[in-house]
């Protein structure tokens, strides 16, 4: 009986392979179909060509879900080759990759492969822990075909594991979600496991039950011959071991022509054991050996190392002499080899999930420290940003303080310069005072006294001198300079020099806001344009003198020029007017310009920083 | 001639005013007082208000005799302190002063009714003033009356096309005429249109009703001889 599930674990594996509606692009639709189909046909040249148009497709689009599929299909390659560690190192690969992608379907039905796998190598442990695990994934999407293949596997590992009542837990579960998703064959294979579960406890007659439950599935044996040759080899098993001998060879037969027939080759050897210990049981040695030798050749073929060592075991029970030697001898070095490569199998599985667990925990680790590293990057990126900014504020902050104490410094002396400028104007107007009130009172009492000696002549030149004085002391002092708008002040000045003769045009006069200039700065101009003015009378010989004004850039230009006869600037002496213009200029920071030359008229341009 | 115009004139200058005085002993019905200091002729003026108010006020604008003590040191205070009781006197200057700057500020800012010049009124140009101011007109002496227009013509940038269309103006009976004679800076001749804008905006500015009268302004402005 125990050779039955082995053939029944097969199929189970095949049910975890199957494709599902998984939303792929054409390409991956066409690749995963044609892989899962070489795979079931055990066509390993297929499933290496979909495994290698896979990867292609993967170096294409780079999506994971391809990835994923590669190493699963790669798995596959590798259990078709009978190399399970590799097998299991794929799907578990295949596995780790969908779960960062989040795909609990594919999870599931990974581990589920895993589980079967290990099932297989008899890491019964493991492989109830993956198909628990596999649970995990499938039971919130409610994915009732593999939740039932999943409780399916776990009842198979419970009984290896002798805990039939939680065998049949999982069978029941298992026919739970059969219930849901409709599946035949599922539930044919549901009832044959829990038939092989009584069958295993020697509960033949209900095992029998159970077997004879499947066995009446409408046309099952046109519909689904597989399951129904594994009921009808179980059936046979059971009731052989009831003793009800009658039809129990016919049964083994029909079981040997279907599974022929659709080459179901790994499960030859349990009919021929079978068979063979049929014969056995009824002494026809010969038949039995006929049966053990194909049991054994096939179980060869298949790697069904189970079969391989009953069959081996059988045939040095029915051989005597040497031949037996040869058969137990083979039997126990294939049953060592068989216990360690089991053990490796394990430990490697153990191995693999260890360091993959490992993997995953240096992963996080690392990843922590990475993110530790790249904050303190960050944090040092920001900290040497910081420290630019502060020391690019600071040098601001110097540049500009000190900009504003130069600024200030500039205005203090500018206004310091302007103090002065005001106290000469009032010494100037203190002398006109002086001379208006004493020089021109004793010039007075002078006149007088010369009227009175009746001595007329001096007394008009005296007061022509007493005149000069006054006039004197009006240019000094500048009476009625705040009286009148600086506009009309230089208006007045320039009409007292006008004359057909002696044209005088002042431009751009009234564009500018004088009332918010300093009247420092409009004494300068208005004592500039007169002098320039008595200058070009009394020297130039002048029919024409154009005045400019102008603001630019925070300075006053003033610009006056003639078409006089001009003058050599190297040769010719300044006056003292012009001396005086000059200091005036200079006091408020302001620049003189005189250019001249013979015969090209004069140019005198001033510029003066407007209120600093 | 029942009723004598009164008159108050103030200087510092006693001959002065013993000149003004000589000038206008030759014209009858006059009442006239003088006085040295502009407080003592403000004080005069407020108290004639009482009984016979002064009617016509000749001052001068500098005063050499103020001192610190003087409440109005100058003619032109003298006048503001009598504009802003706003007392109804005719007020006429004096003065030797013939500086433009002068001049300006007091007909613009103090509107007297009449402008004279020491140096050179005598009785007929006083009786005119007097005549003049006491008829609500205005009269400045023609030097003062020179310098304004003078002034106006600065202020305006009188430039030489304004002068030679002036200039020309006598010689042409009709303006149409002067097309082909006024050049400009560069040596073209001015459209009869340009010459047109140009008479007008000179009539304007000089304040003259038509081109004889412009003539005559420019004459007074010694522009024609």
């Amino acid at each position: 009986m125990r050779f039955l599930f082995y053939f029944i674990f097969f199929i189970n594996f095949i049910f975890g392979q199957q494709t599902d509606p998984v939303k792929l692009d054409v390409y991956k639709n066409e690749f995963v179909k044609n892989g899962l189909k070489s795979f079931f046909a055990k066509d390993t040249e297929g499933v290496v060509k979909s495994t290698d148009k896979l990867l292609k497709l993967y170096k294409k689009n780079k999506d994971s879900m391809v990835f994923a599929k590669y190493f699963q299909y790669k798995a596959m390659y590798y259990e078709l080759k009978y190399r399970n560690d590799s097998a299991f190192y794929y799907y578990n690969q295949s596995k780790n990759i969908s779960k960062v992608i989040g795909d609990s379907l594919e999870v599931g039905r990974r581990l589920l492969s895993i589980a079967f796998l290990q099932r297989k190598s008899k890491d019964f442990l493991g492989s109830e822990i993956s198909s628990i695990e596999a649970l995990l994934y499938l039971e919130p999407i409610e994915e009732s075909k593999f939740l039932e293949r999943i409780h399916n596997n776990l009842g198979l590992v419970s009984d290896e594991l002798n805990q039939e009542k939680e065998a049949l837990i999982h069978y029941d579960k298992a026919l739970f979600y059969n219930q849901n998703n409709n599946n035949n064959e599922g539930f044919l294979y549901t009832i044959n496991n829990i038939g092989l579960l009584y069958q295993q406890e020697n509960k033949h007659k209900k095992a029998i039950t159970y077997f004879k439950k499947g066995l009446a599935f409408d046309n099952i044996k046109i519909k689904y011959p597989v399951q129904y040759a594994l009921l009808l080899e179980n059936i046979a098993f059971s009731s052989y071991s009831l003793d009800t001998k009658e039809k129990v060879l016919e049964k083994y037969r029909e079981v040997l022509e279907i599974r022929k027939k659709y080459k179901e080759d790994n499960e030859l050897p349990t009919t021929h054991l079978n068979i063979a210990n049929y014969y056995n049981d009824k002494k026809q040695l010969t038949k039995a050996k006929h049966h053990a030798i194909e049991a054994l050749k096939y179980a060869k073929q298949t790697h069904n190392n189970k079969r391989w060592l009953e069959a081996l075991e059988l045939l040095s029970q029915l051989t005597t002499g040497t031949q037996s030697k040869t058969y137990l001898q083979e039997y126990i070095t294939l049953n060592d080899s068989l216990v360690q490569q089991e053990r490796r199998l394990k430990n490697q599985f153990a191995k693999i999930r260890y360091e993959t667990d490992k993997k995953e925990k240096e992963n996080t680790f690392l990843k922590g420290e990475n993110e530790k590293k790249q904050a303190e990057i960050t944090y040092h990126k920001q900290q040497t940003t910081i420290g630019w900014l502060a020391s690019a504020a600071s040098i601001l902050l110097f540049v500009m303080s000190v900009s504003f104490f130069t600024f200030r410094r500039k205005k203090l002396l500018y206004q310091a310069q302007l103090q002065k400028a005001q106290v000469r104007e009032r010494e100037r107007k203190q002398i006109a005072k002086s001379l208006h009130d004493e020089v021109a009172g004793d010039l007075r009492l002078l006149h007088r006294k010369l009227e009175k000696s009746q001595l007329l002549e001096e007394a008009q030149k005296l007061e022509e001198v007493k005149e000069n004085v006054r006039n004197l002391s009006h240019q000094l002092s500048s009476v009625s300079f705040k009286k009148v708008n600086f506009v009309d002040q230089i208006i007045n000045l320039v009409s007292d020099y006008f004359s057909p003769n002696f044209i005088i045009r002042v431009h751009h006069l009234k564009e500018i806001d004088w009332e918010q200039t300093n009247s420092s700065i409009k004494r300068l101009l208005y004592l500039s344009i007169r002098e320039s003015i008595q200058n070009c009378l009394k020297h130039a010989e002048a029919s024409k003198i154009d005045i400019n004004f102008s603001v630019h850039k925070k300075l006053v230009h003033l610009n006056i020029s003639d078409n006089g006869i001009g003058f050599d600037t190297e040769t010719s002496k300044k006056g003292i007017g012009l001396q005086n213009i000059e200091e005036r200029v200079e006091e408020l920071h302001g620049k003189l310009t005189i250019t001249s030359e013979k015969g090209k008229g004069t140019n005198t341009s001033i510029q003066v920083p407007l209120n600093v | 001639m029942s009723e004598k115009i009164k008159i108050l004139i103030v200087d510092d200058h006693q001959l002065i005013i013993e000149g003004i005085l000589s000038y206008l002993k030759d014209i009858n019905n006059l009442e006239i007082e003088t006085t040295n200091s502009c407080d003592e002729a403000f004080t005069k003026i407020k108290v004639a208000l009482t009984e016979t108010p002064f009617q016509i006020l000749f001052t001068d604008l500098s005063f050499d005799n103020a001192d610190g003590k003087s409440k109005l040191d100058s003619g032109e205070s003298l006048i503001k302190a009598i504009r802003a009781e706003n007392i109804a006197i005719k007020i006429g200057v004096i003065t030797g002063h013939s500086e433009t700057n002068r001049i300006f500020n007091v007909v613009q800012n103090l509107t007297p009714s009449a402008y004279l010049l020491k140096g050179k009124c005598n009785t007929n140009e006083l009786n005119f003033a007097i005549q003049k101011m006491l008829s609500g007109e205005v009269y400045f002496t023609h030097e003062i009356h020179q310098k304004l227009l003078k002034r106006s013509l600065v202020e305006i940038q009188m430039d030489e096309v304004a002068i030679q269309i002036l200039k020309e103006l006598p010689n042409h009976p009709k303006i149409s005429n002067l097309e082909g004679v006024i050049t400009k800076g560069d040596g073209s001749f001015l459209k009869i249109r340009s010459i047109e804008n140009k008479l007008a905006k000179l009539r304007t500015d000089l304040q003259a009703n038509n081109n004889t009268d412009l003539v005559l302004k420019a004459k007074e402005l010694g522009i024609l001889d």
